[in-house]
C-alpha cells in the first residue's frame, strides 16, 4: 500500500505549480490505480526516476490543455503547439517532479531524474511493465491533467 | 552571461531577463556545450541546469572548474533537494537558485557574483 507522505509531494508541488506559474484554479480528482498501458492524454511528459524510488512520472494532458498551460508560461497566445510550447510543457513536468523529489527526499528517499521527454499522440501506449501506476487527476478550468506515478521504492535512509 | 538549459523555454525565460538587465547572454543547451562555450567566451557567470541530455550540470561545472578555478557558476535548478545542492556545491557552484525561479532572486545572485559585470 502507498503511503499518503509519498504521494503528496506530487499534488503538492503541482498545485503550487498550476497555481503560482500557471494561475489557474485546481481541484484534485479521486486517485486510482491503473495497470492499462494507454494513457488518456494527447500530450504526454515522462520523467524517469531512479535512486530510492525508481520508475517513472507521466503527466498526461490534451492538446487543448497543453496549449492553455503553454500559453500561460509564455505570456502569449499559443495557436500551434510549437517547439517552444513543447519546451515549456516538457519544464512544467521536469520543476513539479523535481519539486516532488525534494519532498520525497524528506521523507528518506534520494533519487534523480532523467531529462524531460514529449511523447505525442491519442492513445499513447507507455508501458511501466510490472509498476502499477497511481494516477492523481488534477481538473483545471480548461480541462484535464492526470499525474501517473509508477515508481517502486527502496531502501528508506 | 553564459545561460545553460536543455529547455528552449527556460533558456529564452532567462536571456530574455538578463538581456533586459543590459547583460550580453550566451546560450548553450547542455553541459559539453557548455564547457565548450566557456572556453570560448569565458563568461564573467554561468547559470546551469542540471538534469540536462549529453552532461548534466554537475559533470559541467566540474569540467570548467577545472579550465577555470576561478569560474561562477549559478545552478538553476528544479531539483530542490538537499543532496543535490550539496553536489553542485561541492563541485564548485558558488549559488544554488530553484526553478520556477523568480526574476528579483535570479538577479540578486547575479548581481551578487558580479557586481561590476
Amino acid at each position: 500500500m502507498l503511503k499518503a507522505g509519498l504521494v503528496n509531494p506530487f499534488v503538492e508541488s503541482a498545485y503550487k505549480f498550476l497555481q503560482d506559474e500557471v494561475h489557474m484554479e485546481v481541484t484534485r480528482g479521486q486517485l486510482r490505480l491503473e495497470t492499462s498501458k494507454a494513457t488518456q492524454g494527447e500530450i504526454n511528459v515522462a520523467l524517469g526516476v531512479a535512486g530510492d524510488a525508481e520508475g517513472i512520472v507521466i503527466y498526461s494532458m490534451s492538446e487543448k490543455v497543453a496549449k492553455a498551460i503553454a500559453s500561460a508560461l509564455l505570456d502569449d497566445v499559443v495557436p500551434v503547439f510549437n517547439e517552444l510550447a513543447e519546451s515549456s510543457i516538457a519544464e512544467m513536468g521536469n520543476i513539479i517532479t523535481g519539486q516532488a523529489a525534494a519532498g520525497l527526499e524528506e521523507h528518506g528517499y534520494v533519487c534523480k531524474l532523467t531529462p524531460p521527454t514529449i511523447i505525442a499522440g491519442k492513445g499513447v501506449m507507455i508501458s511501466t511493465v510490472d509498476i502499477q501506476r497511481l494516477v492523481i487527476p488534477i481538473e483545471l478550468p480548461v480541462g484535464l491533467m492526470e499525474i501517473s506515478v509508477a515508481l517502486r521504492y527502496y531502501n528508506r535512509k | 552571461m553564459l545561460v545553460v538549459d536543455d529547455a528552449m523555454f527556460m533558456r529564452s525565460k532567462a536571456s530574455k531577463l538578463l538581456s533586459q538587465e543590459g547583460y550580453e547572454v550566451v546560450e548553450a543547451s547542455n553541459g559539453a556545450e557548455a564547457v565548450e562555450a566557456y572556453k570560448a567566451e569565458k563568461p564573467d557567470l554561468v547559470l546551469m541546469d542540471i538534469t540536462m541530455p549529453v552532461m548534466d550540470g554537475i559533470e559541467a561545472v566540474k569540467n570548467i572548474k577545472a579550465y577555470d578555478s576561478e569560474a561562477k557558476v549559478v545552478m538553476v535548478t528544479a531539483l530542490g533537494q538537499r543532496s543535490m545542492v550539496l553536489e553542485a556545491i561541492r563541485a564548485g557552484a558558488k549559488d544554488f537558485v530553484v526553478k520556477p525561479f523568480q526574476a528579483d532572486k535570479l538577479l540578486e545572485a547575479v548581481k551578487r557574483l558580479c557586481p561590476n559585470a
